[in-house]
């Protein structure tokens, strides 16, 4: 609270200073700057760093359990009480944050962003605090990866709290299909990724009609529509009885869908996400009235996108510079669109691979080096 | 923390998963097994034989109609075609081999062009049983082991059999005509069909409750990455045996319960059909064990009228050309056709290799169990009880691979690649070695 008075009086003060450009201008300059890289610093850290934390496998439970949860750096106030009382779950949500990070990676792989790594502790860097529709798929696909990987837990036992899906039958199984048997435990996964990944939004009060307020809803909203994909996505599998494997008779249950098809559907959501602003009362609706409203599943977000064509510290992009390109593609993978018009430098690499293999009477293998160049593209 | 898990997961188990799985699967066997006992009843009434075929006819139709509603016209259309194709050829000699094309051309035809794959697949089963008692008749036929073409509703009381027309087995003609002469009511009678219902019901709980959730639940093996895999791959193959013996024991019951499936030596009637032998697969000596003690009567169809038939052409051409039988009647499905031309290969080689190790060694290693009166050296040194322990190991690692990938949604060619990549390709490469080592000591 301190803090931000401070910090709007400086703000204020600079701008009344007009464009002066005096000693002690630069002397607020520098101050303001310190500031503001203290605070995002401060704030940096998200709970994706478990997914790059390898403290988190059971051994290192049986060293000192209780001192863990306070040594993990991502966490909030309530997470980090949440891991307190759900130990053996922090394997699994950063297990679920790993595979939301390398989906998220997969989907964006031919991408100016490409949701790249920065470091371990802030996880995808500073792009994270734009409301950009990039932070929007980051965080759906976060707390869905935290929802498949806890509710295949579950259903295999690993997790003491929960077991098997107690899902009921669906109404439109067949008559003649068995229901039954141990499916992902869809229900639990659900609630306790909303319980973990939403701990953070909640536990925060903003002032109503903020930005931090149109902030925390858009991340709320994100988060829900990540988990309700993958609880869409969820259907019936089914075991074959009859003569040799054929399918007179069926036992059925409740199974997640690869994780792959909730990465497509989200991109997809990506795709069409839709803009919005902070109104008078202080709820989120849309920049362009003429679309239609939002579902619970589509993706929403509060700013334009930065350029991530250029590097720049202050946004979190890294640029495209050095990436490598495909130069006859049209698509985003292209060098006229990945290199944003800079061009591109064209390498010689050599490829070694094993060709001619034989095999030589009795008995091993051998194969040549094939050595050849191929052209490699980079952006400048 | 995890007996707390484990106790809770065995209360769900039950409640979840054990009742609901009895109930629901008395509830869709129970109208069968009603009609198979009727059937039997009707026939003890002493009515002529002509109605006792008509009356097997109507509990069949009405079955098939319980199971596969207006689908099973495919069924009955088969059923037609192979009495039209017999009565047309009821003065050739090769009405075995002209059917058996026949029938490949129909089910050919209907898995590519006729219908949906889901619709085909489900009543595969029934197609499969059909083929194998229309084949079968046509070759006893030519042999004259069955001295007529017999009339109509012979014919389709054996076909609609009402105890073999859902879930098998195939029976011979003989052995229905057998079954239509009423042997009388008996405790014995009643005790087979009442202990086969249990043992079906007993296997459907462990495929669909236990195996799926072997590890840790059941068996607290944790393991690492690449236990796990192998781990999970027991666990499907698990589930699918136990699928395969629900099904096999189901058919034990209402072979029996309509009265077939009993064999009679001088007055002495003994009810004892047997499909699967369920410990000799999953204790397997051999891989050869295996796969006749996984189903019976198709080991024997297969046996008499594609092994035997081919065997001119030498045993390994003789062995490829019955499991290519045996992946034709499934239907063509690449995952079944590759399993099968992989279990033929395993098999084969598996016999030939343990046939010259037990002349190099003078020891009783064959593929086979050796009768007590062998004339090997070597019965029961330690060794050889190695010998077979290890190419047991090797059977059930072949299991497990084989059966890892018998997954709900299969028929996909490239699941069981990537299935059988998951696993690096075991089985094959230890086959391959196992052929080489083979070729070593020839």
């Amino acid at each position: 609270m301190v803090f931000l008075q401070v910090m709007m009086l400086l703000k204020l003060k600079w701008t009344s200073s007009g464009v002066k450009d005096t000693p002690h201008t630069l002397l607020f300059i520098i101050i303001t700057f310190c500031v503001f890289f203290m605070l995002e610093i401060v704030d940096a850290n998200s709970w994706w760093s478990l997914a790059m934390n390898p403290l988190l496998i059971p051994e290192v439970y049986v060293i000192g359990g209780q001192p863990l949860c306070s040594q993990l750096s991502g966490l909030s106030k309530g997470q980090k009480k949440l891991c307190q009382l759900y130990q053996d779950h922090m394997q699994y949500i950063g297990e679920g944050a790993k595979t939301g990070i390398r989906e998220c990676q997969h989907q964006f792989r031919h991408h100016r962003w490409n949701c790249s790594t920065v470091d371990n502790s802030t996880v995808l860097g500073r792009v994270m605090h734009i409301g950009s529709r990039e932070s929007a798929f980051a965080f759906a696909i976060s707390a869905a990866g935290v929802l498949h990987a806890v509710s295949r837990a579950c259903r295999e036992g690993a997790l003491s709290s929960c077991g098997c899906s107690r899902a009921s039958r669906p109404k439109d199984l067949p008559r003649d299909w068995l229901w039954g048997g141990c499916g992902d435990n869809l229900n639990y996964g659900y609630r306790f990724s909303r319980e973990f990944v939403d701990a953070r939004e909640r536990e925060k009060t903003f002032s109503k009609g903020s930005a931090e307020s149109a902030r925390q809803m858009m991340n709320l909203h994100n988060n829900e529509a990540g988990r309700r994909i993958v609880s869409d996505l969820a259907d019936v599998s089914c075991k074959c009885h009859g003569v040799s494997g054929s399918c007179s008779l069926k036992t059925c249950w409740l199974q997640l869908a690869d994780f792959r098809k909730v990465g497509d559907v989200l991109k997809e959501k990506y795709d069409s996400a839709a803009a919005m602003r902070m109104n008078g009362r202080g709820k989120l609706v849309q920049m362009h009235s003429k679309f239609s409203p939002p579902s619970g599943q589509d993706l929403l977000y509060l700013q334009p996108s930065p350029d991530y064509c250029i590097r720049n510290s202050s946004s979190g992009s890294l640029g495209t510079q050095g990436r490598l390109c495909n130069k006859t593609s049209e698509g985003m993978d292209g060098c006229a669109l990945m290199c944003c018009g800079r061009g591109y430098d064209q390498y010689k690499a050599e490829l070694v691979e094993r060709c001619h293999c034989k095999f030589h009477w009795c008995c091993y293998v051998r194969c040549k080096r094939c050595s050849s160049i191929v052209d490699q593209y980079v952006c400048k | 923390m995890g007996s707390l898990s484990r106790q809770a997961f065995f209360q769900e188990l039950g409640s979840g998963c054990l009742l609901p799985t009895v109930q629901q699967g008395l509830e869709q066997v129970w109208q069968l097994l009603l009609i198979c006992l009727v059937c039997r009843l009707s026939w003890r009434l002493g009515l002529p034989n002509f109605l006792k075929h008509l009356s097997t006819v109507v509990g069949g139709f009405y079955t098939l109609y319980l199971f596969f509603e207006l689908h099973m016209v495919w069924v009955v259309l088969l059923s037609l075609l192979c009495y039209l194709i017999l009565f047309l050829c009821r003065h050739s000699s090769s009405r075995g081999p002209f059917l058996s094309i026949t029938i490949l051309i129909y089910l050919l035809l209907g898995e590519l062009h006729m219908m949906d794959t889901t619709t085909w697949h489900k009543m595969r089963g029934s197609q499969m049983v059909v083929a194998m008692k229309a084949v079968s008749l046509a070759f006893d036929l030519d042999k004259g082991i069955v001295d007529k073409v017999p009339s109509p509703v012979e014919f389709m009381g054996y076909i609609y059999f009402v105890g073999t027309v859902i879930f098998g087995p195939w029976i011979s003609f003989n052995s229905y005509m057998d079954a239509v002469e009423s042997r009388k009511l008996s405790v014995s009678w009643f005790m087979k069909s009442v202990i086969s219902c249990v043992k079906s019901q007993l296997c459907l709980l462990i495929s669909n409750c236990v195996a799926p959730y072997l590890f840790p639940y059941f068996i607290p093996v944790f393991g690492n990455k690449l236990l796990r895999k192998w781990l999970q791959a027991y666990e499907n193959s698990l589930s699918f045996h136990f699928s395969n013996y629900f099904v096999s024991f189901l058919g034990e019951t209402t072979t029996t319960l309509a009265g077939a499936g009993f064999t009679e030596e001088k007055d002495n009637l003994k009810w004892d059909m047997t499909i699967a032998k369920p410990l000799y697969v999953e204790f397997p000596r051999s891989m050869v064990e295996v796969v006749t003690s996984w189903n019976l009567p198709m080991s024997r169809w297969l046996n008499t009228y594609v092994f035997r038939k081919a065997l001119r052409y030498g045993s390994f051409t003789a062995i490829i050309m019955t499991y290519t039988a045996s992946a034709l009647l499934h239907g063509l499905s690449f995952h079944i056709g590759a399993v099968l031309l992989t279990l033929g290969f395993i098999t084969y080689i598996e016999h030939v290799l343990r046939k010259r190790l037990s002349a190099i060694l003078n020891a009783c290693v064959l593929s086979k169990r050796c009768p007590s009166d062998c004339k090997h050296r070597h019965k029961k040194e330690l060794w050889v009880y190695l010998i077979n322990g290890t190419f047991s190991m090797l059977a059930l690692l072949h299991l497990t691979y084989l059966g890892s990938d018998f997954r709900p949604q299969d028929g996909v060619a490239s699941h069981t690649i990537q299935k059988w990549t998951q696993l690096s390709w075991t089985s094959h490469w230890l086959t391959f070695a196992l052929w080489v080592f083979y070729r070593l000591i020839l």
